[in-house]
């Protein structure tokens, strides 16, 4: 069993509507205004530590009472239906949200007492989800459903007070894969402290395999029925892939640069709308082969560095060196591989 | 008879192409499986050096690891250890690696006042038996 809590202490990861967005406010609201008004409040959480596919045994949402209210008040709490949601600082209310949810009814909030929402299923949605994976960001969103007008309801946040942030916890199981990865480390370095051992033989009965629907294609000597290493599959579903969308070479011709230092940069287009994922090699006139860049650093005594850097519509490549005369005079050859994976930067 | 399960490239003939590059997928050839993929946002202080900013990775063994960053403000996006050469940048991504519990990003702020963000998504890749 492992653990992931987290308080809101952050700005840009919580805020209620009241009219409007106020990201950052302080306070968390929801319920109905006097003016009829829906009010809702949402909270964004980071880095959240759990893995795909990984089995929420219970979750919970930790709200602090702001005052002595009464009164019925009818509410839901949703998940962002997303793989790892963006901040909170435009309005979040048209985001798609999980189709599991907590329905919170209540009536009386007394000040600084704690309230401890179950929120297990739409935790469960979300880290289901394909595109979901360890140290991602999910979010929440508290609704109005159906309370009576004026019966708006407050709880505290880090914003209004520093001592009752909201927060989360999150208990759950490994996913299979991840605990039969345990196993094989314990026997490929017997020398392993018998604490690890013990540890890891915990989370080996621990061991829960879930259903599979999906395509395996093992590896040979492999069972694909029952195997549950990654490294024993040739493909598997359950893991995302590069996607390759296109490759090309670009060449930068360094002449007569300005002396001391200087910049050469040069680009080709990808048009996808977002950064994606590139790899990019290099060779120039001093160099045997191709490298990788990284910072890289070619020629004995002609100080050169070739680069890369992408935009939402152009991968561009950079020669940066230190010229004396103004006198240099050669090529630097690219070659890049471009991927349709979205950095979601 | 062996099985295979071949997807070819559009224009290229499954039952005929010798070139695994004319295949999107082709059961002969391991794929290059993405173990798991995160967002890593951490505020880097004004005028700090070269410093480690570790996550835990969960997986109890060295990974296979790669890393881009987009600096706060800024729409451009470098692998670790490359760099933009937009006057308007200050944060230096060093580079990332990955031990038996932390993937591992090194990250200077060269901004002498401001704390920024720095925006990572980071793979984490199958490494082959």
């Amino acid at each position: 069993m492992a653990q992931f809590t987290q308080n809101i202490t952050t700005n840009g990861n919580e805020g209620y509507w009241a009219g409007s967005w106020f990201v950052n406010g302080s306070w968390w609201q929801t319920g109905r205004n006097g003016f009829g008004d829906d009010l809702y409040s949402a909270g964004r959480f980071t880095n959240v530590s759990v893995p795909y596919g990984a089995t929420i045994t219970s979750a919970y949402l930790k709200l602090y009472g702001y005052a002595n209210e009464s009164g019925d008040a009818f509410t839901r709490i949703y998940g962002i239906d997303e793989d790892n949601t963006v901040d909170l600082t435009s309005d979040p209310v048209s985001r798609p949200r999980t189709t599991a949810y907590t329905q919170w009814n209540f009536n009386v909030i007394n000040l600084n007492q704690l309230y401890t929402i179950d929120i297990t299923s739409l935790i469960q949605e979300i880290v289901n989800r394909a595109g979901w994976g360890s140290s991602n960001a999910l979010a929440v969103i508290h609704v109005n459903d159906g309370t009576p007008t004026s019966n708006f309801r407050h709880f505290k946040n880090w914003h209004g007070d520093s001592s009752y942030p909201v927060g989360i916890e999150i208990n759950y199981q490994l996913p299979a894969h991840l605990i039969e990865k345990s196993l094989t480390y314990r026997i490929v370095r017997p020398q392993t402290p018998l604490t690890k051992m013990l540890r890891y033989s915990i989370k080996d009965m621990e061991t829960d395999p879930q259903p599979f629907s999906g395509l395996k294609v093992a590896k040979a000597g492999h069972n694909a029925v029952n195997a549950k290493l990654v490294e024993s599959y040739k493909f598997h579903s359950g893991y995302n892939t590069l996607k390759y969308l296109l490759n090309g070479t670009f060449q930068l011709h360094v002449v007569n640069p300005p002396k001391n230092e200087y910049n050469v940069v040069g680009y080709v287009d990808h048009n996808l709308g977002y950064f994606p994922f590139a790899i990019v090699y290099a060779k120039d006139d001093l160099m045997a082969n191709y490298q990788p860049l990284g910072r890289f650093q070619a020629g004995s005594g002609a100080y050169r560095q070739f680069y890369y850097y992408l935009t939402t519509t152009r991968l561009y490549f950079v020669v940066t060196g230190w010229s004396i005369n103004g006198d240099d005079d050669y090529y630097v050859n690219f070659y890049y591989k471009l991927f349709r994976n979205n950095l979601g930067l | 008879m062996t099985q295979v399960v071949k997807v070819a490239r559009s224009g290229k003939n499954a039952q005929t192409a010798t070139d695994p590059n004319d295949f999107i997928f082709h059961s002969d050839y391991n794929t290059f499986k993405i173990v798991a993929s995160g967002l890593y946002e951490p505020s880097i202080p004004a005028n700090s050096p070269m410093t480690d900013y570790k996550v835990a990775h969960n997986l109890e063994r060295v990974p296979l690891v790669v890393a881009f960053m987009r600096e706060a403000s800024l729409n451009e996006v470098v692998l670790a250890s490359n760099f933009s050469p937009s006057s308007s940048s200050y944060l230096e991504f060093a580079s990332v690696n990955a031990d038996y519990t932390d993937v591992i990003f090194r990250i200077k702020n060269n901004h002498s006042t401001n704390a920024i963000v720095a925006h990572i998504r980071y793979f984490i890749f199958e490494v082959p038996l």
